[in-house]
């Protein structure tokens, strides 16, 4: 089975917000319904090479570019 | 490329930056690290746009607003400047008329 993928969200923003745990993507994902994947901040590409390449998130590139 | 355009591409990169930060901490306002470079990103983005702005002129029309004078009229907007760059680099550009656009000190 596939590891399930969590992220850390607050209630609020991180001054006033409660901790909660979600998972990345549904569990239980309804039909006729479109989901996103949580995503998790990581590496970033520096602003002049963010600017070249249309985003500063690395994991977004595929998507987009290739 | 000389100090100016080095600046305003550091500028616009800096700023691209900040708005993909901006929409990351909309869906995400708890992210510490996100915040982080957001901050120093907004601190060093200042810091270009003083030295920008003290240096050649506003780059908005509120940026000349503290001047007696209204210096937003003065020069080539940032835009123009950038057209007549690549003008002279032999782009052809049918959306610029030449004649009403280039400053005498070309």
């Amino acid at each position: 089975m596939e590891k399930l993928e969590i992220a850390t969200i607050y209630t609020g923003n991180s001054c006033t917000g409660e901790a909660i745990i979600i998972p990345a993507m549904p569990v239980n994902p309804e039909y006729a319904t479109a989901y996103v994947r949580y995503q998790t901040y990581g590496k970033t590409f520096t602003p002049e090479e963010g600017l070249k390449q249309g985003t500063i998130f690395p994991e977004l590139m595929d998507f987009w570019v290739n | 490329m000389d100090g100016k355009n080095e600046l305003l591409e550091q500028i616009r990169a800096t700023d691209f930056a900040l708005i993909e930060l901006n929409l990351f901490l909309d869906t995400h306002p708890s992210d510490e690290n996100a915040l982080k470079d957001f901050r120093m990103l907004a601190e060093t983005r200042e810091k270009l746009y003083r030295q920008f702005t003290q240096k050649y002129g506003p780059l908005k029309a509120v940026d000349g607003a503290t001047s007696d004078c209204w210096l937003w009229i003065n020069d080539p907007w940032p835009w123009d400047q950038m057209k007549w760059e690549e003008l002279k680099g032999g782009m052809a550009n049918v959306g610029l008329r030449q004649e009403n656009r280039v400053p005498d000190k070309y």
